[in-house]
C-alpha cells in the first residue's frame, strides 16, 4: 500500500466510527423505544380484555358462541404478555471505544515512537536508508498527515531511526488493522441486533395478530348470517365482535412505531412467490391459475431507513387456485387439492 | 479493445446441501459467511416458470406446492443417477438444476458488497457428503464447471466442519464430527496431525457412518405429534388425518397444520434456550358445530426431551459404531463437534457429554460451518498454480497460516462382476491412504469360464456396504472394459491377474492382463473426483 492508501484507510476508519457510534446509539433508542412500548401494549391489551364484558341478556347458544371468541381473546392476551419474556436482554459493546485508535492517540504514538528511539546512536549504515523509506515518515500534527515536502536535513534524520523502529506508515497501517478489527466486531454486532429485531417481530409480535386475525376471519362468516337477520341483538353482537379490529388496531400501530408494515394481498391478485407463500391449493373454475383465492395470513414488511423498497421479513400465505384441465368443463364448485407442504 | 476482469483470488467454500445451500470466503483471518439474500443459506430448490425464466431459493421453493410438474427439489439425492427432466422444451440432468442452485450463489457473491472479490470468482471448494460415489462426485464437478466455477476440491462435509473447528488450534487430535441435518444424519471420525506452527495440519478420516433416514424432521414431527394429540383429545378433531369425515374441510386441515408446524419449530428453538415453552395458536380451527378451537399448550424441556429421545438414542449408537469401525475408544477422541442445524437441540449435547464425557464444541453457526471449512481449506489450498497470471494477487493476510493436508480411507469395497452375478470386492473399505502409503494396490487371479474365449469383459463395481451381488441396492457400476487378444483354449487354462490401484487423487485404475504373456492387457483408470 502506498502512504496516500494509508492514511486514507485509517481516515476511513474515524468516518466509520462515528457512523457505528451514531448506529449504536440509535439501536439503543429503538431498543429503549420497544421496551416501554411493549409495557404498554401489555397493559392495553389485559385492560381491553378485562373491560370485555359480554352483551346482556343474550340466548344461550349466542353467549356461548361469543364466550367461546372471548377464549380465543384470552388465549392473544396471554401470547402478548409473554413479549417482555421472549425479547433477549442486549450486551451492549461498552467498552468498544476503548480499543480504537483515535488520530490523537496515533499521533501520540507516532510521538513516543519517535522518542524512545531518538536517544540511540545513529551509526552511518542507518544513515544510508533509502529515500523510498525515508518519505514513510509522517508529521506529528494532529490532522496526523503524511508529510510531503521534507526538508533533506529532516529526511537524513528520519532516516536515521529507520531500521531500530518501525515507519510511521507501518504504525499508521498497524493502527488502520486494529480499528478495523474493531469496526468488524461493531458489525457483527450490529448485525445480529437487527437479526433479533426482526425474529423478534416476525416470530413474537406478529403471531399474536396472526391469532386474532384468524378469530377475525371467522366472525365475518358469522356477521354476515347476522346481518341477514337483522335485529337488534344482532347488532349488539356484530358491535361486540369489531372488537377484533380493536385489539389489531393497537398491535398495528405498534408495529408502525419501529416501520413494520403488515402485507395483505388482495384476493384475485396473481401470486407473486417473492411476496407470498402457497399453503394451498384449490381449483376455483371461475378463476384463472395462479390467482390468490384466500389470504390465510398477512406477511411482514420492514421500511428501511435510505431505502424505497421495504424489506419483506416474512410473505403472506395464500391458497392459490389451479385447475385440472380435465375439468375446466365442471360446474366450478372450489375443491381443496390435498396436497400440502 | 476490449477489458477482461482478472479472477477473483478467493476460493468459495460451497455447502451444496440437500435442503439448503450456504457459501463463504476466507478474509482477514476468518471464513466470512457470504448473505444470500437476507440469510446465511438459499433452499436447493429450482422452479421453470418459463424458459429463461428460472428461479432459486426461496422464491422457488414457495413454488414447489402449486407448480410441482416445474419445480425441483432434493436434487442431491439425484446427483449421479440418470434422472433427466424436460421443462420447456429442453432436457435437465441432476448436474444441470445443481448448475443453476451454483450460478444463483456466485451471482449473490458477485452482488454482495460486503468484500472487493478483486475479479470475478472462478474457484470453489464444493463439500460433498462422505458417502458419495464416483458418479455422483462426476455430477457435482460438472454442475460446478457448468456454473462457471472450477472445482480445486471436493470436500468432504465432515472434513469440512472439522477443518472449520480444527483450524483453530495447533495441536494434534482425534475429532469426531455429529452431523445432523434435516433429513439425514452423519457421523465421522478424522485425525488432525499438526506437529508444529510450520508444518501443515493434516487430517485424514478414520470411520464414516450414517443414518439416511433420520435428521430434524424427525423432532418436528414428534413435537407436533404431542401437541396434536394434545389438540384431539381436547376438541375431537385430528389435525393429521385428512381422510376422515371430521366436519371440516382438507383446506381448513391443511392451514392448521401449517399453524402448528410453525408454532412446534419456534418452540422447539425457544427450548434450546428455556426451560419451557408455550404453543399459542388462537382460533386455529373451526368444527362443523361452529366452535372455534384454540391450541394452547405448555412444553416443559423434560417433555420434549422425553419425545425425541428415542431419535437422539439412535444417533448416539450411530457415534458407538463409527468408534467401532476406526477401533478407537471413546477416551481417544479429542473432542466432538457438532454441524447441522438440528444440532442445536441441547440433548444432542447432553447425550453426547454423557456418552463421552466431555461438552462437545458447538460455538459455529451449525448450518454455516461447513461452507466456513470449506472456505478456509479453498484459502489452503489457493488457486491452481497455472492459473495465477490471470488471478488477482491474494492479499497476505487472507491466506490461512497454515496449510492444511488430506489423507483419506477407500470410501467403498471396489470390486467386479463375476459369474451369477456375484460382486467379487478387490479392494475393501477402509484401508487408509496417507504419505506412507499414498496409494493401496490389489491383485486377484481368474481364469477364463468359457472354451476358446478370445475376450473378456470386465465391469467394475462399488459398494458403500459389503455386498454379494451386484443388483443389491447399495452396489454401483462405476466402470466397464474389455480384454482381449486372448488367444483360444479350452476353458480354465488361463489366468487373467486383474488389479486394482486406488491413489490419493481418488482414481481407481483396474487392469487386466493376461499371465504370461504381457502383450495381453488392458486399463481402465476411473477418475474418482
Amino acid at each position: 500500500m502506498t502512504k496516500e492508501e494509508v492514511m486514507q484507510a485509517f481516515e476511513q476508519t474515524q468516518n466509520s466510527f462515528k457512523q457505528k457510534e451514531q448506529e449504536i446509539a440509535s439501536w439503543k433508542n429503538q431498543v429503549n423505544l420497544l421496551e416501554q412500548k411493549m409495557d404498554g401494549i401489555v397493559n392495553a391489551f389485559q385492560a381491553m380484555y378485562d373491560g370485555l364484558d359480554l352483551p346482556a341478556d343474550l340466548d344461550e347458544e349466542t353467549e356461548n358462541q361469543l364466550q367461546n371468541r372471548k377464549d380465543g381473546i384470552r388465549l392473544s392476551v396471554k401470547s402478548a404478555s409473554r413479549l417482555e419474556r421472549k425479547w433477549k436482554d442486549i450486551q451492549w459493546p461498552e467498552d468498544f471505544a476503548e480499543n480504537f485508535v483515535t488520530p490523537e492517540e496515533l499521533v501520540n504514538e507516532i510521538k513516543a515512537n519517535k522518542e524512545q528511539h531518538s536517544d540511540k546512536p545513529k551509526n552511518s549504515e542507518q544513515a544510508e536508508t533509502s529515500t523510498e523509506q525515508k518519505q514513510d515518515e509522517i508529521n506529528t500534527e494532529p490532522a496526523a498527515e503524511v508529510e510531503k515536502e521534507e526538508t533533506s536535513e529532516q529526511k537524513n534524520q528520519a532516516g536515521l531511526a529507520e531500521t531500530e523502529r518501525k515507519s510511521d506508515i507501518e504504525l499508521v497501517q498497524e493502527k488502520a488493522e486494529i480499528n478495523e478489527k474493531v469496526l468488524d466486531g461493531l458489525t457483527d454486532f450490529t448485525n445480529s441486533l437487527q437479526k433479533q429485531f426482526y425474529s423478534f417481530f416476525e416470530k413474537a409480535v406478529v403471531p399474536v395478530i396472526d391469532g386474532l386475525y384468524s378469530g377475525k376471519k371467522f366472525s365475518a362468516e358469522w356477521i354476515s348470517q347476522l346481518q341477514e337477520q337483522n335485529n337488534e341483538e344482532n347488532e349488539r353482537v356484530i358491535e361486540w365482535l369489531d372488537v377484533y379490529d380493536r385489539f389489531i388496531q393497537e398491535m398495528t400501530e405498534f408495529l408502525e412505531t419501529f416501520n413494520f408494515h403488515l402485507y395483505e394481498p388482495e384476493e384475485g391478485a396473481l401470486f407473486d412467490e417473492e411476496t407470498m407463500e402457497p399453503i394451498g391449493v384449490v381449483e376455483n373454475h371461475e378463476m384463472e391459475d395462479e390467482q390468490v383465492a384466500e389470504i390465510v395470513r398477512f406477511g411482514l414488511l420492514s421500511k428501511q431507513r435510505d431505502k424505497e423498497e421495504p424489506l419483506l421479513i416474512r410473505p403472506a400465505q395464500v391458497i392459490v387456485v389451479k385447475n385440472r384441465e380435465e375439468q375446466q368443463e365442471d360446474t366450478g364448485e372450489e375443491q381443496p387439492n390435498e396436497s400440502g407442504q | 479493445m476490449s477489458i477482461i476482469e482478472k479472477n477473483s483470488p478467493y476460493v468459495l467454500g460451497i455447502d451444496l446441501g440437500t435442503s439448503n445451500s450456504a457459501v463463504s470466503i476466507y478474509r482477514k483471518g476468518q471464513p466470512l459467511v457470504i448473505k444470500l439474500g437476507k440469510e446465511e443459506t438459499i433452499p436447493s430448490v429450482v422452479s421453470f416458470r418459463t424458459e429463461e425464466d428460472i428461479q432459486v431459493g426461496e422464491a422457488a421453493k414457495r413454488r414447489i406446492l402449486i407448480d410441482p410438474e416445474n419445480t425441483v427439489s432434493f436434487i442431491k439425492r439425484e446427483m449421479g443417477t440418470e434422472w433427466k427432466k424436460e421443462f420447456y422444451g429442453n432436457t435437465y440432468r441432476p448436474e444441470d438444476i445443481s448448475a443453476e442452485i451454483l450460478s444463483k450463489i456466485k451471482e449473490y457473491v458477485i452482488n454482495q458488497e460486503e468484500v472487493d472479490l478483486k475479479g470475478t470468482p472462478a474457484y470453489a471448494v464444493i463439500c460433498v457428503p462422505a458417502n458419495f460415489d464416483d458418479n455422483k462426485k462426476r455430477a457435482t464437478k460438472e454442475a460446478a464447471e457448468l456454473s462457471g466455477l472450477t472445482v480445486t476440491y471436493l470436500l468432504e462435509e465432515p472434513v469440512a466442519a472439522a477443518i472449520a473447528y480444527g483450524t483453530e488450534t495447533s495441536r494434534s487430535q482425534t475429532i469426531m464430527v455429529y452431523d445432523l441435518g434435516g433429513g439425514t444424519f452423519d457421523v465421522s471420525i478424522m485425525k488432525v496431525d499438526s506437529t508444529s506452527e510450520d508444518e501443515p495440519a493434516t487430517f485424514s478420516i478414520l470411520a464414516k457412518e450414517g443414518d439416511p433416514a433420520l435428521g430434524g424432521y424427525d423432532i418436528d414431527q414428534a413435537i407436533m405429534k404431542l401437541v396434536a394429540d394434545d389438540f384431539k383429545e381436547k376438541s375431537k378433531l385430528d389435525l393429521f388425518d385428512l381422510e376422515a369425515d371430521q366436519g371440516v374441510s382438507v383446506r381448513e386441515l391443511l392451514e392448521a397444520q401449517q399453524k402448528l408446524q410453525e408454532a412446534c419449530e419456534q418452540a422447539k428453538k425457544e427450548l434450546s434456550e428455556m426451560d419451557e415453552a408455550a404453543i399459542e395458536i388462537p382460533n386455529i380451527i373451526k368444527d362443523e358445530n361452529g366452535v372455534i378451537h384454540n391450541v394452547d399448550f405448555d412444553i416443559s424441556r423434560a417433555d420434549f426431551e422425553q419425545v425425541i429421545e428415542p431419535l437422539i438414542d439412535q444417533t448416539i449408537n450411530t457415534m458407538k459404531k463409527a468408534l467401532e469401525q476406526a477401533k478407537l475408544d471413546k477416551s481417544d477422541i479429542s473432542r466432538v463437534i457438532l454441524a447441522g442445524g438440528s444440532s442445536r437441540v441441547p440433548l444432542v449435547r447432553s447425550k453426547i457429554k454423557e456418552m463421552m464425557g466431555r461438552e462437545p464444541f458447538s460455538n459455529i453457526n451449525p448450518d454455516t460451518v461447513v461452507a466456513q471449512g470449506a472456505a478456509i481449506y479453498g484459502a489452503s489450498l489457493g488457486v491452481p498454480t497455472d492459473k495465477l497470471p490471470e488471478t488477482t494477487e491474494q492479499d497476505q493476510e487472507d491466506k490461512p497460516d497454515t496449510d492444511i493436508k488430506m489423507n483419506n480411507i477407500v470410501t467403498h469395497h471396489l470390486g467386479i462382476e463375476i459369474r451369477g452375478g456375484r460382486f467379487d470386492t478387490i479392494v475393501e473399505k477402509g484401508v487408509e491412504l496417507n504419505e506412507e502409503q499414498p496409494a493401496v494396490v490389489e491383485e486377484r487371479l481368474y481364469s477364463t469360464p468359457e472354451d476358446g474365449m478370445t475376450e473378456m469383459r470386465f465391469t467394475v463395481f462399488q459398494s458403500v456396504e459389503s455386498v454379494s451381488y451386484v443388483n443389491e441396492e447399495s452396489s454401483v457400476c462405476i466402470g466397464e472394459f474389455f480384454l482381449t487378444g486372448i488367444p483360444a483354449a479350452p476353458k480354465g487354462t488361463h489366468r487373467i491377474a486383474v488389479e486394482f490401484e486406488v491413489n490419493q487423487q481418488n482414481e481407481v485404475i483396474v487392469t487386466a492382463s493376461l499371465k504370461g504373456d504381457k502383450g495381453v492387457s488392458s486399463r481402465l483408470a476411473i477418475k474418482r473426483d
